[in-house]
């Protein structure tokens, strides 16, 4: 029983038969929000997938043996890390196992960065490595509020599972935690005002610049699945609905996620984006004190 | 061994090819330089083979944003050399057309300054309103950027419609005013981004012989318009922003407000416009002799000398266009930046390599 | 929040954004792609002198002058509609269609040159005015004989060089040349 909703939940509900489709869904409407913020049409509904599957399509450029094999392992593991991150959202009806383990949670959605500092050094490009080497600075950086915050949760908690959290953390702490959570996920996405990593300006496309092709396509996959866990994450935290009807919880995941995604694209089409040394001082200043308050609450109340 | 970062010839930060080989430590830049001449046209020589009439039309095309400034500037060379006084009408008109391309030109860059620090969305309404001054560009004169405005004696055609431009401009200073103006100067994102950053201190500005709001940004108050007065700019009110900074910022601010001096500029002509003829004879006689001429493009300083020996066509005509004065403070500005900057300080100086390259 | 005030603006107003097939029209005063007309052309070749991009070329034959352009080369600067003395040429206040071959769009016109009123045979277009605007006063004379074929042009001046021989060879002629 527990393998099957396991397997339901990584290939189906919230994995991927869903989150493929949300997280191009999402896609589409971050470049939607940001073309009418703009005073442009934006692109049509399917072009995140017609991007997909226009990369696989194309003849990968021949490369030396082990850089082409790095440089195919590396997306994989990103995109299976990832789906398997939204596999342990607590969505559907408790799968037991590691189902809303938050520290496995918290694991797997940091492989996908650390797959793209390997993957922008192995692509041997500059600026590929440069995008890696702001990459790596950043995800240090946004860690810090982001563990933070977490622990804060778990601390006003006094679970480890995802569903105990959000059932059982106190109102303050998980409005703070959640707003120093949210605040570290435009890095993740790339997204401004902390889009340093995949600045076209500076560096191309930061530590993407050598991909080509399907394996490209696994990056863009990835990154669609990113939208998901992240905006999954603070959905299935934000409202403490555990116990409820399952339709229930699955309304309130889709609404908080979208919903995540206006505001976050809305941010995005009314900010600059910030350097590199910026963005990390930001992190480490204001995100932290963000978090810290939250951790500090939690104790207090405690 | 510090790495060298090479940006361009084609990079999506350059809106032409050339090239920026910038040294770094980390995201520390130790050293930088340019590399200009992909644009090479030989435009210089060919005008030593074409007449007068045809050179005006050539020299349209050193710039494909400032275009009015270099066929103003050969006008008024050969006007000079023939002696041809130009009818006060077609001064006016002639300042109408010259800050409207400043306007036009400022928006452009307002917009790609925006765009290189990832604004996008102040970087379309930049271009929206750009795109303003462009129709009345193109009602004006029948074309969007290559205007064919001038020639020796006059211009080529009249303002038909004056009250179109008066609402445009008028329109462009208020949107510039209570919009762009106060998003570029109080918004977080990008004062965190251009303040402070890219410093080209007076010392340098004088040193390297900065021209345009690259020199105004940096405290000289060097303006041909206000200095040396050309065609109608003795008769039009007008002030010249002058910032002390120097820096990114500073360049933005000055921009920004020669935006509205241009509105003002254009709103007090097309009062003043008397009425009258507006062009001159069709071939000036242009005698033997050499002659000199400047004016304020967009950009700064545009020079042009002309050398005749009273045939049809130039012996020589030499460009110097303002990026090429320009140019070189590049280097004092981005030492001990970091790399992301590097593309926004070199923009900041609104360079034109094509134009230098002519 | 000022830029929040630009977003809220665009979402409001919506896109901006002119669909493909749709363009918006042209300003009045477009300066489009040249085109000529050979009833008034002279054949004079002051349009092929100011084109900067050699986008005209006017090449006069024994019976007929082409005139061909290349709007591939124009570089629409209008100074060919402006100098043409008798207005033959004009440009198009529409943009023109896209074509993809370099030289596709190049067109010809054949200016025929009218009959000699004497012998008939083909003779340079000319008018009066543009006479007057070259050269000043032109006696009455010489205004009619502006029409003439070249060789009934020369017959003419040999005829009226013979008529008043004894002041052309006053004139006309020198010690050097024998
Ligand atoms: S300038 Fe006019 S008249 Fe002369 S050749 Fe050209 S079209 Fe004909
Ligand atoms: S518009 Fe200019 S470039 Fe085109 S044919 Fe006429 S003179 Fe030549």
């Amino acid at each position: 029983m527990t393998v099957v909703r396991g397997l339901i939940s990584l290939l189906v509900f919230p994995g991927a038969l869903f989150a493929l489709p949300a997280g191009w869904f999402m896609m589409w409407l971050q470049r939607k929000i940001n073309a009418r913020a703009q005073g442009r049409i934006g692109p049509p509904f399917f072009q995140p997938f017609f991007d997909f599957v226009k990369l696989l399509a194309k003849e990968p450029v021949v490369r030396p043996r082990l850089q082409g094999f790095l440089m195919t392992v590396l997306p994989l593991a990103a995109v299976a890390s990832t789906l398997g991150a939204i596999a342990l959202l607590p969505v559907f009806p408790k799968a037991g196992g590691f189902s809303g383990d938050l520290v496995l949670l918290v694991s797997l959605i940091e492989v996908g960065p650390l797959c793209a500092v390997l993957g922008g050094f192995v692509s041997r490009s500059l600026y590929g490595g440069i995008g890696a080497s702001r990459e790596a600075v950043l995800t240090l950086a946004y860690n810090v509020p982001f563990l933070i915050a977490l622990f804060a949760l778990v601390a006003s908690a006094g679970s480890f599972s995802l569903a105990g959290v959000a059932l059982a953390a106190a109102w303050p702490v998980r409005v703070l935690a959640l707003i120093a959570l949210v605040a570290c996920i435009p890095v993740k996405l790339h997204l401004n005002p902390f889009s340093a990593a995949s600045a076209e300006q500076e560096i191309y496309a930061g530590s993407t610049t050598e991909y080509d092709g399907p394996r490209l396509a696994l990056w863009e996959l990835a990154h669609a699945l990113e939208w998901v866990a992240l905006t999954g994450l603070v959905a299935s935290l934000a409202f403490p609905v555990a116990d409820a009807a399952w339709p229930v919880r699955v309304v309130v995941f889709v609404a908080v996620s979208v919903a995540l995604v206006v505001v976050l694209s809305f941010a995005a089409a009314s900010t600059a984006r910030l350097k590199l040394a910026q963005t990390a001082r930001w992190f480490l200043l204001c995100g932290s004190g963000i978090a810290l308050s939250a951790l500090v609450v939690a104790f207090v109340r405690l | 061994m510090s790495p060298v970062i090479t940006m361009g010839p084609f990079h999506p930060a350059l809106e032409e090819p050339y090239k920026i080989d910038v040294v770094c430590e980390g995201e520390h830049v130790t050293d930088a330089s340019i590399r200009v001449g992909f644009n090479f046209r030989a435009i210089e020589w060919l005008a030593e083979r074409k007449n007068y009439t045809a050179d005006i039309a050539l020299f349209e095309h050193v710039c494909g944003i400032c275009s009015n400034v270099h066929t103003l500037c050969l006008s008024r060379a050969i006007e000079t050399l023939a002696g041809i006084e130009v009818p006060e009408r077609a001064q006016y008109i002639r300042v109408v057309v010259a800050e409207a391309e400043r306007l036009h030109s400022h928006l452009l860059w307002a917009g790609i300054a925006c765009e290189l620090i990832g604004f996008e969305t102040l970087f379309m309404a930049c271009f929206g309103l750009r795109e303003k001054i462009m129709d009345v560009l193109e009602a004006i004169s029948g074309n969007r950027v290559n205007y064919a405005m001038n020639r020796p004696g006059g211009v080529n055609r009249d303002i038909a419609d004056p009250g179109a431009v008066l609402a445009a401009v008028r329109a462009i200073a208020d949107a510039t005013s209570k919009q762009l103006i106060p998003v570029l100067t109080t918004d977080a994102t990008v004062r965190a981004r251009c303040a402070g950053v890219g410093v080209l201190t007076r010392a340098d500005a004088i040193a390297y012989g900065a021209v345009g709001p690259t020199a105004r940004a940096s405290g000289l108050p060097q303006d041909i318009r206000a200095s040396a007065p050309y065609e109608a700019y003795d008769r039009l009110l007008f002030e010249v922003p002058v910032r002390q900074e120097g820096d990114v910022f500073a360049r933005v601010v000055v921009r920004a407000l020669e935006i509205l001096e241009s509105c003002r500029i254009i709103e007090q002509a097309i009062e003043q416009m008397p009425a009258g003829p507006f062009r001159g004879d069709d071939y000036p006689k242009v005698p033997a002799g050499e002659v000199c001429s400047r004016i304020e493009g967009p950009r700064g300083e545009v020079f042009y000398y002309v050398a005749s020996d009273g045939s049809d066509t130039p012996t020589r005509v030499r460009v110097r266009t303002p990026t090429f004065a320009n140019m070189p403070t590049a280097r004092p500005m981005v030492l001990g930046q970091t790399f992301a900057d590097v593309p926004l300080i070199q923009a900041s100086l609104d360079p034109c390599y094509s134009c230098t390259d002519r | 929040m000022n830029i929040l005030n630009i977003i809220t603006g665009n979402v409001a107003r919506g896109p901006q954004t002119v669909r493909f097939p749709g363009r918006e029209a042209p300003a009045a005063a477009y300066r489009g792609s040249v085109t000529m007309d050979a009833a008034k052309c002279l054949a004079c070749g002051i349009c092929d002198y100011v084109c900067v991009s050699r986008a005209i070329a006017v090449t006069p034959g024994a019976a007929s002058c082409e005139w061909t352009y290349d709007p591939g080369r124009c570089t629409y600067c209008g100074r060919c509609v402006d100098h043409c003395p008798v207005a033959a040429v004009t440009q198009a206040g529409d943009r023109g269609d896209s074509y993809a071959r370099s030289g596709a769009q190049r067109a010809t016109v054949t200016v025929p040159y009218p009959a000699c009123p004497q012998c008939g045979r083909p003779a340079m277009p000319y008018n009066e005015a543009v006479l007057g605007a070259a050269f000043g006063d032109v006696s009455a004379e010489l205004r009619e004989r502006i029409h003439l074929c070249e060789r009934c042009r020369r017959r003419a001046t040999t005829a009226a060089l013979k008529a008043n021989f004894g002041a052309a060879a006053e004139t006309g002629r020198s010690d050097d040349g024998r």
